[in-house]
């Protein structure tokens, strides 16, 4: 084993000088590592995430322009903007370390929803994206949460709030209904009743199981 | 038939699994590690076992996939509930045995883990246990570590099966009693310095670099040097020699106002009789601030061994976690909803976290089974470092030897030449090992 004369300390590594104080080692033994050698291995892709922000970032500016000048009463220079703002946000849900799959598909519906929702905003508001495509939306989440339910069985009561959750969220096409918002009622209603049904047979048929899960989740110590 | 067997009747056709799930409470102190840890404070200790050979990754997996179901403190997910985190048994299958290539003590991704809350790599004949503080401190690791290590000693060598069976060794608690709550004494008054510490800053190691150095010391020497010229504890003396390199190096640094303070976790089993494999340690502080214009090291082990010992009583000891139990069990707390709790707990964690400028922890003489020590060469243990504490002390030993490890992401390794350029010079033999980001 090598020695640092200046520290006084025998040195294992495979190194010629002293990892405490940089002086040189004496003997002529090789000494091995222990360790691997870790390089930050910058991941291919967050370079194509910086590539993509910087293009989406000059097409914007490009598109901003050319509407600009062209015919502005239309601003489809904004859809683009957010479009681009979405695949970006949808990148970053999936490439995000430790991500998990509820973040990712509440994240990337929530996301998706507020953009058709700008989309229709933009095109004069025909209400279409607040009609049909936020109730679709929440038919679309609960069938994924049922199929989830069947795959993952031996935690299927781990849902339930998850669709409790989602129904509170289906009451508010109805509520923007009786608001005047939302104009079409049966694709609003649709998503609400077929959220209650899901969320009814949970509870009725997850029995014991059900219970155990909101015991838990509501236990308040002591 | 009856009635009311139907609906459990029903949900065990359609869902084709009604085994009931076990769950349990998170002990007093876990209840901090889910709200404050992630990428930057991952609150991760690792433990590693060095073996005579090198390690067999497919027999390492076999092994984990038998010991993770036995251990119940182990096979466990963390599930938020609305008013607190609580853990659930988690039953899927033990998480992938990897090799390293990364630095240790990094963050653990539940949702990428199989839900699991620890990881298993290996490195040449090195098994690396890494656990997140949530499930257990180092003795549930070590207990854990030393079980996988010898069911895979036992997958390796026939007669070791043979002779010993194959089952959990006599000597492994699988209690997961909470021992905070079942010792504690009532309502306590606030006994935290929440005064802010000397800290130590410097030039990071680059690219989120993170530096292992490992010094090799032998037991008897140590316990010669402490006993006979110090009259100390083989901890005393080592937090002394932090202190003193700190002094040295920081001297003008460091007042009343911004004094070296030094956490010392204690294992609080000894004191309270408990065997649990959850949490049961609670955090001492040694402190020191220059009254005059020059200490010598014997000076401020004294100086040290005061301090400790004044604070390491079961009295003592028993007011601080009673303090924290005690806030835990208020009806109004308990009614606050878990978001706003963790609020109030990183308010309060940072706080305390700038309250010392290192921890120093020693997680004991890990004695294994006389079969397997043959097969067994050396522990070590490194901590993950916190906010404001970026240089980390952690001891462990085996056999005849300590390996005092100190973990850090400060380029600059004064504190530990300092540190163990005193030993040597009261005449200890210590040999070093690093990671290699020094050099």
């Amino acid at each position: 084993m090598r020695k640092c004369n200046f520290c006084n300390l025998k040195i294992k590594d495979m190194t010629s000088s002293c990892p405490l104080c940089g002086g040189v080692l004496e003997g002529t033994d090789v000494g091995e590592m222990t360790y691997p050698n870790v390089f930050k291995r910058t991941k291919a892709i967050n370079i194509i995430f910086r590539v993509l922000l910087f293009l989406s970032i000059v097409s914007v500016i490009i598109c901003v322009q050319v509407n600009y000048h062209t015919d502005f009463s239309f601003k489809w220079s904004l859809i683009v903007a957010m479009s681009l703002l979405f695949a970006l946000w949808l990148i970053y849900l999936f490439t995000k370390e430790g991500a998990g799959y509820r973040l990712r598909t509440f994240g990337g519906v929530m996301a998706g929803v507020i953009l058709v929702v700008f989309i229709d905003y933009l095109c004069g508001f025909k209400r279409w994206s607040i009609n049909y495509v936020f109730p679709a939306t929440i038919i679309t989440v609960d069938a994924v949460l049922l199929l989830l339910m069947l795959i993952n069985r031996r935690n299927f009561q781990s849902y339930t709030l998850l669709i409790g959750g989602l129904f509170l969220i289906s009451l508010i096409p109805p509520i923007l209904y009786l608001r005047g918002i939302v104009t079409d009622y049966r694709v609003a209603h649709l998503a609400a009743i077929i959220v209650f049904i899901t969320l009814l047979g949970v509870v009725i048929l997850g029995g014991s199981r059900v219970k155990q899960e909101l015991k838990r989740r509501f236990y308040i110590g002591g | 038939m009856y009635f009311n067997e139907m609906p459990s009747v029903l949900c065990y056709n359609i869902f084709m699994a009604n085994k009931y799930i076990k769950w349990d409470k998170l002990d007093n102190t876990a209840n901090l590690f889910p709200v404050i840890a992630g990428e930057n404070l991952t609150n991760t200790y690792r433990i590693s076992v060095t073996l005579s050979e090198d390690i067999d990754k497919s027999l390492l997996q076999q092994a984990l996939d038998i010991v993770t179901p036995k251990i119940p403190g182990f096979n466990l997910r963390l599930r938020n509930g609305i008013f607190w985190y609580y853990f659930e048994e988690n039953g899927k299958k033990a998480p992938k045995v990897r090799e390293e290539i990364n630095y240790p003590c990094r963050f653990i991704h539940a949702s990428r883990n199989n839900s699991y809350l620890f990881r298993v790599t290996y490195y040449k004949n090195r098994i690396n246990l890494e656990v997140f503080h949530v499930l257990t401190d180092g003795m549930g690791g070590i207990t854990f570590l030393k079980e996988l290590t010898y069911q895979y000693l036992r997958l390796k060598y026939n007669d070791l099966r043979d002779s010993l069976g194959d089952n959990l060794s006599a000597e492994t608690s699988l209690n997961r009693e909470d021992s905070f709550i079942s010792n504690y004494k009532g309502s306590a008054k606030d006994v935290y310095k929440i005064k802010r510490a000397f800290l130590i800053k410097g030039e990071r190691i680059p690219q989120n670099g993170f530096g292992v150095i490992h010094g090799y010391i032998n037991i008897p020497e140590i316990k010669s040097v402490c006993k006979g010229k110090y009259e100390c504890s083989i901890n005393e003396y080592i937090v002394a020699c932090f202190i003193y390199a700190a002094y040295r190096e920081y001297k003008g640094k460091i007042s009343k106002d911004k004094p070296i303070r030094v956490a010392v976790p204690v294992n609080l089993r000894p004191y309270f009789d408990s065997i649990t494999t959850k949490n049961f340690f609670v955090v001492v502080s040694a402190e020191f601030y220059p009254e005059k214009s020059e200490y010598t090291f014997d000076e401020i082990v004294k100086l040290t061994r005061e301090s400790l010992r004044s604070q390491i009583n079961k009295e003592h000891l028993e007011d601080i976690f009673s303090y924290n139990v005690s806030n835990e069990q208020n009806i109004m707390a308990r009614a606050v909803p878990l978001f706003l709790k963790n609020i109030a707990i990183k308010l309060v964690y940072t706080k305390s976290a700038l309250a010392n400028t290192t921890t120093i922890t020693n997680i004991g003489n890990i004695a294994v089974q006389k079969e397997y020590e043959p097969y067994i060469k050396m522990f070590s243990a490194s901590l993950a470092l916190s906010k404001g504490q970026e240089l980390k002390g952690t001891i462990a030993s085996y056999k005849d030897t300590i390996c005092y490890t100190f973990t850090t992401s400060w380029q600059d390794t004064a504190i530990p030449r300092r540190v163990f350029k005193q030993m040597a010079s009261d005449g200890l033999d210590i040999t070093i090992e690093t990671n290699g980001v020094f050099n």
